[in-house]
């Protein structure tokens, strides 16, 4: 998964770096593979946003951080790039509404699900088929 | 001889703060990443030594990437000091320690700082000065520019090593990446165009793909950048071994930054929080200060009717109530305004908000095709346009900074206050912080419109890319802010006693003579006249047309010229008889004429030393044009709301 679909409060580890001059920047700026990066916050409108790098805030677009490609830690997957499988939430990152929301279909922090094809998720509620928008936002443990 | 000592680091380490503790300057500090723009030298005596510092731009890494950087690099390469202080901050030590490897390979005596002790201690971090020159093989002082601590052992310790031989030091990668820089040393030797640098450092910088090494030598047997990845991470790796038995922390201490960003930077409330304190900022500036303006206003009232009174001979009276003390006195009831908006700048610099605020509007940049960085140099423009024409050589993009240094004069500066706060006194009073808080307003837009139309005519690029470095919010101190004020605000006082004298006596001479005292028969306008051919259709007359050609040398001697040509006789009638020679919508065509036009002197001289001639005249027809245009759109609209 790229850095820019990694939810805010959670870590990622640099698996590799464009082969270009913004890659050399990001180099020289910290993102070396292999070191860990947290994402802190988001600016209105969800661009920019705030990583932690080496002990310091940097600010990055989702455009540029698109083209940092990170591992989650710990079988942690975002539920837009799960493969097929059994797992766990973790987290969902959004509002009240949001939250509620997701109540609907049974999707809770703790419950297991299945996902059964791209973005495709069985609960006990049913077989739902979520957009980008709402599965990047589920964060997920493989069990 | 004296002894050459360069201060190198990452931005925003405290370099200046440090340089400035050294020699006892005064040179720019703030907090953000990217204030010093160029090479500042500054000398100590120190035990009967002469040590001449050199203060550099701040770099993340010898690969330099904007112009500042390539400032700093520059520097080390070609003109390589006697000694290199690499600065590193006690809170990040890990990229600080990053460009001290790169350093070490220059070749030069090293001296490793670690700034800002004090804030390291109060978040409980401790750091083991011995353990740390024992990995790194430099001497490693622990400073605090701000409290003073460490800086006699930093001069002593710079003297010592002056004295002692040079110590080879050298990072060792892995045998792989070794071999490869081996080989490469033994090819760069042989060239004689490559003989003045360490071959060391070219063969691991054209192994890293740094742009500028890679021009430098063309291609070799092996590819440029090809162990970028394996050079980053080995050195981390050998720094996260040191900072495992340097640093010392006593527990996680929750840092105010976080609480404060929270809110600041928040993602609804941060945009209207934004707003809110730019408001705040010029009801400041503009109302709360204004009894001090008052009463400067009456003193000079007082003192040019004590002129008149007392000067017998009707010329030299005039020539000092009407010309020097309306002259200049006019601009000067300004100067609490002045100083008060550069109080509040100072703040936003100084506690590390600047470039939040860069953050959070960085989006709306971004469909503009430019990014946040630009915007922190439009809201230092508010302050005086100079210095944020400088502060574009942060920009990384070459068409970005060119569109920033040509959008950023539309940007009010302090300047042009005293033009807004006498229309808006005179014609709008219930209104007028409103008015004046309009007038900035419109100065963004257009400003940012500017940026738009000529990256539509000049450039078909794409937004260039982002970073900005969020520093921890500091708390600003007293000291500084009243130094900040001071060295900006002087600036404008100084302009007040030279070029804006000078042009108030020559404005006088002007238009007191041949018709001794009648202004509608003098010199002044005439030259108004033969101008205000071209500006009719904006229902500019002779005296606001010659207010604005004197307004070329500074802009506030528009102020002064409205009060000569008006105020004959009379100082404290000027706003009375404005309002019986024009309507606001006249008037109100006049001030974005004003905002708008011809940057002053000092700002044309920037541009073309920043971006090249070539761009001094574009700049002028530039900007003349686009204040045609909307004073002569603000007429029109004008009659037809009226
Ligand atoms: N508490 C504390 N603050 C410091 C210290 N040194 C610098 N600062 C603050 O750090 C900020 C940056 O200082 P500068 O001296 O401008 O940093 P610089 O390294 O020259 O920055 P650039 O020119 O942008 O690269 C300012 O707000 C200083 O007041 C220190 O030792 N202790
Ligand atoms: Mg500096």
């Amino acid at each position: 998964m790229s850095l820019s679909e990694v939810p805010v409060g959670l870590s990622a580890k640099v698996k590799s770096i464009p082969d270009s001059l913004v890659g050399s920047r990001l180099i020289s700026l910290g993102f070396i593979p292999g070191t860990y990066v947290k994402v802190v916050r988001d600016a209105p409108l969800g661009d920019p946003r705030v990583y932690l790098v080496m002990d310091k805030l940097i600010t990055l677009r989702n455009d540029d951080a698109v083209q940092i490609e990170v591992v989650l830690d710990n079988d942690l997957v975002i539920l837009s790039s799960a493969q097929e499988g059994t797992y766990t939430i973790v987290e969902l990152f959004g509002g009240v509404g949001f939250q509620r929301k997701m109540h609907r279909m049974d999707l809770q922090k703790g419950k297991t699900v299945q996902i059964i094809g791209p973005m495709t998720v069985k609960t006990q509620r049913g077989v739902f088929k979520l957009g980008f928008g709402i599965a990047s936002r589920i964060l997920l443990r493989r069990v | 001889m004296a002894l050459r000592v360069a201060l190198c680091g990452n931005p925003n380490v405290g370099k200046t703060s440090l340089f400035n503790a050294l020699t006892g300057m005064r040179q720019y500090v703030a907090n953000w990443a990217g204030v010093t723009v160029e090479v500042k030298e500054g000398i100590r005596n120190w035990q009967g030594v002469k040590i001449d510092f050199v203060d550099l731009p701040g770099t993340y890494s010898l690969s330099s990437f904007s112009m500042d950087e390539k400032i700093a690099r520059e520097y080390l390469l070609y003109k390589t000091p006697d000694i290199l202080l690499v600065i590193v901050d006690a809170l990040s030590m890990r990229q600080g320690l990053y460009l001290f490897l790169e350093a070490a390979e220059l070749d030069t005596k090293t001296i490793l700082v670690v700034n800002a002790v004090d804030e390291a201690r109060k978040q409980g971090i401790h750091i083991d000065r011995q353990e740390l020159a024992k990995h790194t093989g430099v001497p490693v002082v622990l400073t605090s520019a701000v409290t003073g601590e460490g800086i006699d052992d930093l001069l002593d310790t710079i003297l010592r090593i002056s004295s002692s031989d040079k110590k080879k030091l050298q990072f060792i990668f892995d045998e792989e990446v070794e071999k490869m820089i081996k080989a490469l040393e033994s090819e760069f030797i042989s060239r004689p165009s490559l003989q003045s640098f360490p071959a060391r450092w070219l063969a691991i910088k054209y192994l890293e793909g740094d742009p500028q090494t890679v021009a430098l030598i063309g291609q070799t047997q092996v590819v440029a950048g090809s162990l970028r990845e394996k050079i980053a991470e080995g050195r981390y790796k050998h720094i996260d071994l040191i900072l495992k038995e340097v640093l010392k922390t006593s527990g996680e201490v929750m840092t105010m930054s976080d609480a404060l960003d929270h809110v600041l930077t928040h993602k609804y409330i941060g945009i209207p929080i934004f707003l809110t304190l730019m408001y705040m900022t010029f009801t400041f500036a503009f109302q709360t200060i204004q009894p001090i303006c008052d009463g400067i206003e009456a003193l000079f009232t007082f003192l040019s009717d004590l002129a008149r009174r007392s000067i017998a001979n009707n010329t030299i009276s005039s020539l000092i109530a009407d010309g020097i003390i309306s002259g200049v006195g006019s601009i000067l009831v300004f100067v609490p305004n002045i100083f008060a908006l550069f109080l509040i700048l100072g703040i936003m610099e100084e506690s590390g908000y600047l470039p939040r605020a860069a953050f959070v509007v960085d989006r709306i940049m971004y469909r503009l095709k430019l990014s946040g960085r630009s915007f922190m140099s439009f809201l230092l423009g508010f302050g005086c346009t100079v210095p944020a024409i400088m502060s574009t050589r942060g920009i990384s993009d070459q068409r970005e900074r060119t569109i920033t240094v040509l959008s950023v004069p539309f940007i009010s500066c302090s300047a042009r206050l005293p033009v807004y706060l006498l229309i808006a006194s005179v014609f709008f009073e219930k209104e007028k912080g409103m008015v004046v808080f309009s007038v900035y307003l419109l100065s963004v837009i257009v400003a940012l419109m500017s940026a738009v139309l000529l990256n539509k005519i000049l450039f078909k690029g794409e937004p260039s890319f982002l970073v900005l470095e969020l520093p921890r919010y500091r708390m600003p101190k007293v000291k500084n802010l009243l130094l900040y004020v001071w060295y900006r605000g002087k600036h404008f006082l100084m302009k007040a006693g030279t070029i804006i004298f000078l042009a108030s006596v020559i404005l006088w001479i002007l238009s007191y003579f041949p018709a001794s005292g009648d202004p509608t028969k003098s010199f002044a306008s005439e030259i108004g006249r033969a101008l205000s051919v071209l500006l009719k259709p904006l229902g500019f007359d002779w005296r606001l047309s010659t207010a604005l050609i004197f307004g070329t040398a500074a802009k506030e001697v528009i102020v002064s010229t409205l009060s000569m040509l008006f105020g004959f006789g009379k100082v404290e009638s000027l706003g009375s008889t404005l309002t019986s020679f024009y309507d606001p919508v006249t008037v109100l065509s006049f001030l974005v004429f004003a905002m708008a036009y011809i940057p002053c002197f000092a700002t044309l001289g920037s541009i073309s030393s920043e971006i090249g001639k070539r761009y001094l005249i574009i700049s002028v027809i530039y900007s003349l044009a686009v204040a045609y245009l909307l004073a002569l759109l603000v007429r029109l609209l004008g009659g037809w709301l009226v």
